[in-house]
C-alpha cells in the first residue's frame, strides 16, 4: 500500500476506535489495512429491514483515498445483501458515490451512512431490474461494471 | 436504473493458457483477465493513463501538425500563437483532472520565472494560507486537507529553500509527474475550488448546471458531483473560483472553431479569470481545445 493510503487508513482506524461509529454502524472486522467489514441495520420502526443487519464489506486498494474502494455487501451463508433496487443479489451496489461521484473527502464510515440512508429511505424490498442478467455476468469486482445512475433518490 | 452488462461479463472459463478471443466467443464466458486484456486495446481511457500527468514542453508547431488536414479557423489560431511568441505547450492527461495540472505546473513555473521567486513563492504560501478558513467554513476536515494541501505546499517552500525539486522546469515537471503527489495536489485544488465556490454561493449558484443534462444544480450538488471528485472536468465555475480563491490571473487561448472576425485585433479568443490578467501581471495562461486544458507559454529560457 502506498504511503497515503495507509496513513489515511490508520486515521480512519483510529477515529473509529476512539470516537466510535454512528448508532447503527459497527466495524466487524480490519484485519489489514486492505479490507474492512462493517455491519449495517438501519434504525427506527419505520423501515422495511427492521431486525436486518448486512455486511458491507470495503477493499482498499493502493490508490485510496484517491481512488474509491471496492465496496459490496457480503453474500454468503451468513450474511445476505438487502433487497433493494439498487443492489443486486451478488453484492454488488449501484450507486454515484461508489462510481463517479466518489471524493477523496469521503471514507469509510461516509460510505456506511450512505449505505445505511440507501436502504432508510427505501419502501419497496425488490431486486434492481436485470437483476438474474446481471449476476449471471458480472464480473467479480463491481468497479469493472459500467453503471448507469438513473436515480440515486430511489 | 441499468448496467452495461455486455461491457463487463463474467469469469467462467478455466484459468490457465490464454484462448482466441473472436466474434464467435461467448461474452459471458470471458475472465476478469480477459476484460482487461481486450479493454487495453481498445478503451481510449486506458491510452490516456499510460501518458504522463504533465510533460515537458513541446513545440508548438507540434500541435499544429495534428491540425495540418483540420479546420482552417484552427490552423489560423495556431499560427497567431506562434507569430506572437506563444511557442511552447506543456501537455497534460486527458483524465478530467488536466485543468488542475495544468494550473499547478502554470503555478510553479510563473513562481519559478519570476525575478524574486523567493517573494513570489512567499506570496502563493500566503494566498493559499488565505484560502484555508473557507475550506473549515465548509466543514471539510482539518486534518484531511492539510495532507492533501502539504503536497502541494512542500514545492511551494522549496523555492525559498532552494530545493532541488523547483530549480528548474525540468525538476518542477517530474515532480508533478509522480501520481502521488500529483492526485494530492489536484484533490488540495479541488477542494479549495469547492469551498470557494460554497462560500460565494450568491455568486456562483446562477450559473451552476449539470454539464450532462444542463439543468440548474444546487451550489452543494454542483460541489459534491462537479468539483471534489475526480476526474470531473472544470468549466468557467471552476476556473473563476480557483483564480479568485487564489488571487492569480489566468487567460485561456481557446483554440476552436468560433470564427472572430476581422476585426478581431488577436486572432485567438483569450478568456480572462480573475485578477490582472495583463500581461505584466503574469497571469497563468492555458490553452484549451474543447474537452481538454493544457499550459502554453513563450519561452523566456536561453536553451540549454
Amino acid at each position: 500500500m502506498s504511503g497515503l493510503s495507509t496513513k489515511r487508513l490508520m486515521k480512519e482506524l483510529a477515529d473509529i476506535q476512539s470516537k466510535g461509529t454512528p448508532e447503527g454502524i459497527i466495524l466487524l472486522s480490519a484485519d489489514s489495512m486492505e479490507e474492512w467489514v462493517f455491519l449495517i441495520s438501519v434504525l427506527g420502526e419505520e423501515t422495511i429491514y427492521k431486525g436486518e443487519t448486512f455486511a458491507l464489506r470495503m477493499k482498499f486498494g493502493n490508490r485510496y483515498p484517491i481512488d474509491v474502494p471496492e465496496v459490496t455487501f457480503l453474500a454468503n451463508e451468513q450474511y445476505q445483501p438487502p433487497l433493494h433496487p439498487h443492489v443486486y443479489s451478488n453484492g454488488h451496489i449501484c450507486a454515484s458515490i461508489l462510481g463517479n461521484e466518489w471524493s477523496p473527502v469521503l471514507n469509510a464510515v461516509a460510505i456506511c451512512i450512505t449505505m445505511q440512508s440507501m436502504l432508510a429511505s427505501n419502501k419497496k424490498k425488490e431486486r434492481p431490474e436485470g437483476n438474474d442478467r446481471y449476476v449471471r455476468t458480472a464480473p467479480s469486482n463491481p468497479k469493472l461494471t459500467r453503471w448507469h445512475y438513473d436515480d440515486d433518490t430511489v | 436504473m441499468s448496467t452495461q452488462t455486455d461491457a463487463a461479463p463474467a469469469q467462467a472459463s478455466a484459468e490457465g493458457q490464454p484462448r482466441v478471443i473472436d466474434e464467435n466467443t461467448d461474452l459471458s464466458t470471458l475472465t476478469d483477465q480477459e476484460i482487461m486484456k481486450l479493454m487495453e486495446g481498445m478503451d481510449h481511457q486506458d491510452d490516456q493513463m499510460n501518458k504522463p500527468l504533465i510533460s515537458t514542453p513541446v513545440p508548438l508547431s507540434v500541435i499544429r501538425q495534428e491540425y495540418e488536414k483540420g479546420s482552417t479557423q484552427i490552423l489560423k489560431k495556431l499560427d497567431w500563437l506562434a507569430e506572437n511568441g506563444w511557442d511552447q505547450v506543456w501537455r497534460a492527461r486527458g483524465d478530467g483532472d488536466c485543468y488542475y495540472r495544468s494550473f499547478t505546473l502554470a503555478y510553479l513555473v510563473r513562481i519559478l520565472h519570476s525575478t524574486d521567486s523567493q517573494l513570489e513563492a512567499n506570496l502563493a504560501y500566503e494566498s493559499i494560507q488565505r484560502a484555508l478558513p473557507a475550506m473549515e467554513q465548509c466543514g471539510f476536515d482539518k486534518e484531511l486537507y492539510e495532507e492533501f494541501l502539504d503536497s502541494l505546499l512542500v514545492l511551494i517552500r522549496s523555492f525559498a529553500e532552494g530545493g532541488e525539486s523547483t530549480s528548474t522546469e525540468y525538476g518542477i515537471v517530474q515532480s508533478l509527474q509522480d501520481a502521488e503527489r500529483s492526485n494530492c495536489i489536484v484533490v488540495a485544488l479541488r477542494l479549495i475550488t469547492s469551498s470557494y465556490i460554497r462560500t460565494h454561493s450568491d455568486l456562483f449558484s446562477p450559473f451552476l448546471l449539470s454539464p450532462t443534462t444542463f439543468l440548474p444544480l444546487s451550489t452543494d450538488d454542483f460541489c459534491r458531483s462537479e468539483v471534489e471528485p475526480c476526474g470531473k472536468e472544470a468549466d468557467h465555475a471552476q476556473i473563476m473560483a480557483l483564480a479568485e480563491a487564489l488571487n492569480i490571473g489566468v487567460r485561456i487561448a481557446y483554440l476552436d472553431r468560433s470564427d472572430l472576425g476581422s476585426e478581431a485585433d488577436s486572432a485567438i479568443n483569450w478568456v480572462e479569470f480573475g485578477k490582472d490578467t495583463s500581461e505584466p501581471g503574469r497571469p497563468l495562461t492555458l490553452l484549451y481545445r474543447p474537452g481538454h486544458y493544457d499550459v502554453v507559454t513563450k519561452d523566456v529560457l536561453p536553451q540549454v
